[in-house]
C-alpha cells in the first residue's frame, strides 16, 4: 500500500534593500529541493513536483539499494534513449509510473529495479548516473535523481 | 487641354458612357493640376468638345453640375445591407463619404473624385482629424482606392475605343496598359491644398511625422468585377503549367516527376477557390488583349463606398539605462487569468510619466536582456529603450526639459532608477540585441555552505581564469526553453568569506550564463560549479547584477577585482 505523504516548504525569505544574514541562526536554510518542489513520498521512490510543473523522479532513502552496505557495481538503463526536441520537448519516451527505467546491481549480487514514478513524457535521464554510480546511493534525493519528467498534456 | 477631333469623339463617348469629367482628363493622362480644380473650366471645355464633334451645345445640355457628369436618373442598388453577404455588410456603415451614397456616380471611380472638394465632405473630415487631438506641424497625404476601378477603367476605354471603329494611333497610345493617370494621384491633387487650408498646415509630402490616410474601399463591387475574369484567367494560367511541366516531364528525373505530379494535384485542388481582387491578379487582367476584354461587360451592383481615415504619428523612442533597487518587480506586468501576480514592473514604473506627456497609442518596452524577478539590478544599469508608438502630444514635447522632467519623476519613486534618458531611432534595437548577448557582467552574490569552508580552495577559485562551464537548461526554465547543453565562461571569481559558513562571491561571466545554477549546481547538471570548486554543498541566498561591461579585457578584470571595495561599503 503506498503511503503518500506531502511537504511543502515556501520560498520564505524576507529581502530588504540592506543583507540580512542570519549570523546567528544554526539553522540551515530551506534547500533548493524544498524551495522549488513539492515533495511527495511513496514507499521506495519519490516524485517531487516543481512549480512549474515538470516532475522530478527517483529513489528515496528508505530504499533498501540506500539503505544497503554495499556499493553499486552497474546501472542499467532498461529504456532506450530517445532525444528529446524544441521548447515543448517533443519526442520523449512515454511512461507509466510503473514502468521499469533502471536496473541496479549491486556488489554483493542483489539486482534492484527502479520504476518511473510518474505518468508522462520522459524528459531526460540523468546522464551522470552513468559516470557516478555512487550518487544514486549517496545523494538519492539530490543529484542521484532518475529522471524529469513532463506531465501528459490536457 | 489642346483638342484634336479623335480625341473630341473619344471624349464624347466616354461622356456618353457616365464618366465623369475627371475620369476622361485621367484618361488622356493629362497632368496639369488646375485641369481638375477649376470646375467652371469644365463648361468652356465642354464647349470645345461639341464644336469639334459637329453639335457645340449637345454636351453642355446634358451636363449635370453638380457631379461634373452626364445627368442620369439614380438607379436603386440592387444590394441593400439586409440581403447581402456578411462579410460585406460593413460596407453600409456610416463613414465620412456616407452622404454621397445616393448620387449621379461616374462609372469608374464611382463618385470618389466626383465628391472630394465638397465642402461638406472636407468639414466632416477635418473634424474627424481634429477630434483626435493630435499636435502637427505638416502633414503627408496617403491614398488608397478600390482596385475595382481600374478594371472598369479598361473595361470602358476599349469599348468606346472599338465602338468608334476607326484605327489611330492616338487610341492605340492610350490602350497602353497604366497610361492614365491614377485616382490616387487626383486625389492628392485636389485635397491636399483644400485640407491644409482648413487644418492650417502646409502638406508635406516629405515630412513623414504626422500621416493623414485616407483609404477608399469598395470591395463588394470589386468582387463582382474580379469573378468574371475568374475562368479565362485560369484557362491562361493552365496553358502555362502545361507548359511548364511537359518540360519537366521532358527531363526524365524520377524525383522531378514525382513533385510535378504532386504538385498538379494541388493545381487541381484550387480550382474551387474565388478570385478575389488583389494586385497580382489585376496585372494579369490587364496583360489580356483587347480582343479578350471586350468580352466583358461592367457589372454595378452599387455597394456604398467606404472611407476609412486613419492619422498617425511617427513613434518616439527615448532609451536609457535602470536600476532596479528593489526586489519583486517583474520587467513587464506578468498578468496570469486576468491578475496581475505583481504589483508593479519596470515597464509601467518607467514609461507611466511618458505616456501621460505624450499621449501614446500604446507603449513597448524593449531592453538589452532581463534578470529574474528576485534579483536586483545595480551599477550603471541596464540599457533599454521605450517606444511610444503613434504620440499625440509628440510635437511640442520632444525636448530635453521633458525628459528632465521624467526622469526627475521617475527617480523620486525610489524603486527603479534610470540614468539621463535621450532621443534614438530604431538603430536602438542592434544595440539592444548586442548588448544582450555580448555583454559581460559582474554579479554578487551571498552563498551558504554546509560544511566548513576550506581556505586553500577559496585562493584556488579566485585564481581561476576564463573557466569555461557547461550548463544544461537549468530545471525551473526547462518548461519553456529547449533541452541543450549552452557552453558559458566565468572570467574570473572573487570570493570573501563572511564567516565560517557564509561567503560572499563576485562573479565576472559572459552573457547569459545561468548565475544560480553555476553556484548550487542544479542537481549536478551545470559543471564545473562552485561546489566543485570549493567541495561543499553550496545554495545562493541572494543575488545582485552589479555591472555591466562592453567585453572583456584586462582593465575589465582589474575594475572587478575592486568591485568589492566599491561595493564591500553597501554592505
Amino acid at each position: 500500500m503506498q503511503q503518500i505523504e506531502e511537504q511543502q516548504q515556501q520560498q520564505g525569505q524576507e529581502q530588504d534593500e540592506d543583507l540580512m544574514i542570519p549570523l546567528n541562526v544554526q539553522a540551515r536554510l530551506s534547500e533548493y529541493t524544498d524551495r522549488y518542489f513539492v515533495k511527495s513520498y511513496s514507499e521506495h521512490q519519490y516524485v517531487f513536483q516543481h512549480s512549474n510543473r515538470l516532475y522530478l523522479c527517483g529513489i528515496n532513502k528508505n530504499h533498501p539499494i540506500v539503505k544497503s552496505d554495499s556499493d553499486i557495481k552497474e546501472i542499467e538503463f532498461t529504456q532506450k534513449e530517445q532525444l528529446v526536441k524544441g521548447k515543448k520537448k517533443k519526442g520523449g519516451l512515454k511512461v507509466k509510473s510503473n514502468t521499469v527505467m533502471l536496473k541496479v546491481h549491486l556488489e554483493n549480487g542483489e539486482v534492484y529495479e527502479v520504476q518511473a514514478g510518474q505518468d508522462g513524457y520522459i524528459i531526460e535521464m540523468n546522464e551522470n548516473l552513468q559516470k557516478n554510480k555512487q550518487y544514486l546511493k549517496q545523494y538519492p534525493e539530490t543529484k542521484g535523481f532518475v529522471c524529469i519528467i513532463q506531465g501528459c498534456r490536457k | 487641354m489642346q483638342l484634336c477631333e479623335s480625341k473630341a469623339i473619344l471624349f464624347n463617348k466616354l461622356f456618353e458612357k457616365d464618366a465623369c469629367i475627371r475620369c476622361i482628363l485621367r484618361v488622356f493622362k493629362i497632368t496639369e493640376i488646375s485641369t481638375y480644380r477649376e470646375t467652371q473650366q469644365f463648361i468652356q471645355l465642354l464647349f470645345d468638345v461639341g464644336k469639334l464633334i459637329g453639335n457645340e451645345n449637345k454636351l453642355v445640355e446634358e451636363y449635370d453640375f453638380l457631379y461634373y457628369k452626364r445627368k442620369r436618373e439614380i438607379i436603386d442598388s440592387d444590394v441593400q445591407p439586409q440581403t447581402c453577404h456578411s462579410s460585406l455588410k460593413d460596407q453600409f456603415i456610416k463613414n465620412p463619404f456616407h452622404t454621397f451614397d445616393k448620387i449621379n456616380k461616374c462609372l469608374i471611380c464611382h463618385g470618389i473624385l466626383q465628391c472630394v472638394d465638397d465642402q461638406k465632405f472636407i468639414s466632416i473630415l477635418v473634424d474627424e482629424i481634429q477630434q483626435k487631438q493630435y499636435q502637427f506641424e505638416a502633414f503627408k497625404f496617403q491614398v488608397k482606392t478600390p482596385i475595382g476601378c481600374q478594371i472598369r477603367q479598361l473595361i470602358i476605354v476599349n469599348q468606346c475605343i472599338s465602338e468608334i471603329g476607326q484605327i489611330d494611333p492616338l487610341y492605340e497610345y492610350i490602350r497602353t496598359p497604366n497610361f492614365a493617370t491614377d485616382i490616387k494621384i487626383c486625389v492628392k491633387w485636389i485635397m491636399c491644398s483644400l485640407l491644409s487650408e482648413f487644418l492650417k498646415v502646409p502638406s508635406d509630402p516629405n515630412d513623414d511625422r504626422f500621416q493623414i490616410c485616407l483609404n477608399f474601399e469598395n470591395i463588394g463591387d470589386d468582387v463582382k468585377q474580379f469573378e468574371q475574369f475568374k475562368q479565362l484567367i485560369s484557362n491562361i494560367d493552365d496553358q502555362i503549367w502545361e507548359e511548364k511541366i511537359t518540360k519537366k516531364l521532358k527531363m526524365n528525373d524520377p524525383q522531378l516527376k514525382a513533385e510535378t505530379h504532386n504538385r498538379l494535384l494541388q493545381k487541381k485542388n484550387q480550382q474551387n477557390q474565388p478570385f478575389l481582387p488583389t494586385q497580382n491578379n489585376l496585372e494579369k487582367i490587364s496583360k489580356l488583349n483587347n480582343n479578350q476584354i471586350s468580352y466583358y461587360q461592367i457589372v454595378n451592383v452599387n455597394y456604398p463606398v467606404k472611407l476609412e481615415v486613419t492619422t498617425s504619428y511617427q513613434n518616439i523612442f527615448i532609451k536609457g539605462n535602470y536600476i532596479k533597487l528593489a526586489r519583486y518587480i517583474s520587467q513587464t506586468p506578468w498578468i496570469i487569468d486576468g491578475n496581475k501576480i505583481y504589483e508593479d514592473s519596470i515597464e509601467d514604473l518607467v514609461s507611466a510619466e511618458a505616456c501621460k506627456i505624450f499621449k501614446p497609442s500604446s507603449v513597448k518596452f524593449h531592453s538589452g536582456g532581463r534578470e529574474d524577478i528576485d534579483v536586483r539590478m545595480l551599477g550603471n544599469g541596464r540599457p533599454f529603450a521605450i517606444e511610444l508608438v503613434d504620440p499625440h502630444q509628440g510635437l511640442q514635447n520632444q525636448t530635453q526639459e521633458i525628459l528632465n522632467q521624467i526622469e526627475a519623476k521617475i527617480n523620486s519613486q525610489n524603486v527603479v532608477k534610470v540614468t539621463p534618458l535621450a532621443y534614438t531611432d530604431t538603430n536602438i534595437f542592434g544595440d539592444l540585441k548586442n548588448s544582450e548577448t555580448n555583454k559581460v557582467k559582474a554579479y554578487c552574490c551571498i552563498v551558504e555552505c554546509k560544511n566548513i569552508i576550506n581556505e586553500d580552495l577559496i585562493e584556488q577559485a579566485n585564481n581561476i581564469k576564463d573557466l569555461v562551464i557547461k550548463q544544461k537548461t537549468p530545471i525551473r526554465v526547462l518548461h519553456r526553453r529547449t533541452l541543450m547543453v549552452r557552453d558559458k565562461i566565468i572570467h574570473s571569481l572573487l570570493i570573501k568569506k563572511i564567516n565560517e559558513k557564509w561567503l560572499l562571491v563576485y562573479v565576472l561571466s559572459s552573457a547569459g550564463t545561468y548565475i544560480k545554477e553555476f553556484i548550487h549546481s542544479d542537481l549536478d547538471r551545470t559543471v564545473p560549479n562552485l561546489c566543485t570548486l570549493l567541495q561543499n554543498e553550496c545554495d545562493i541566498y541572494q543575488l545582485d547584477v552589479i555591472k555591466l561591461y562592453e567585453k572583456i579585457n584586462e582593465d575589465v578584470i582589474i575594475d572587478f577585482k575592486n568591485l568589492d571595495k566599491e561595493c564591500g561599503c553597501k554592505i
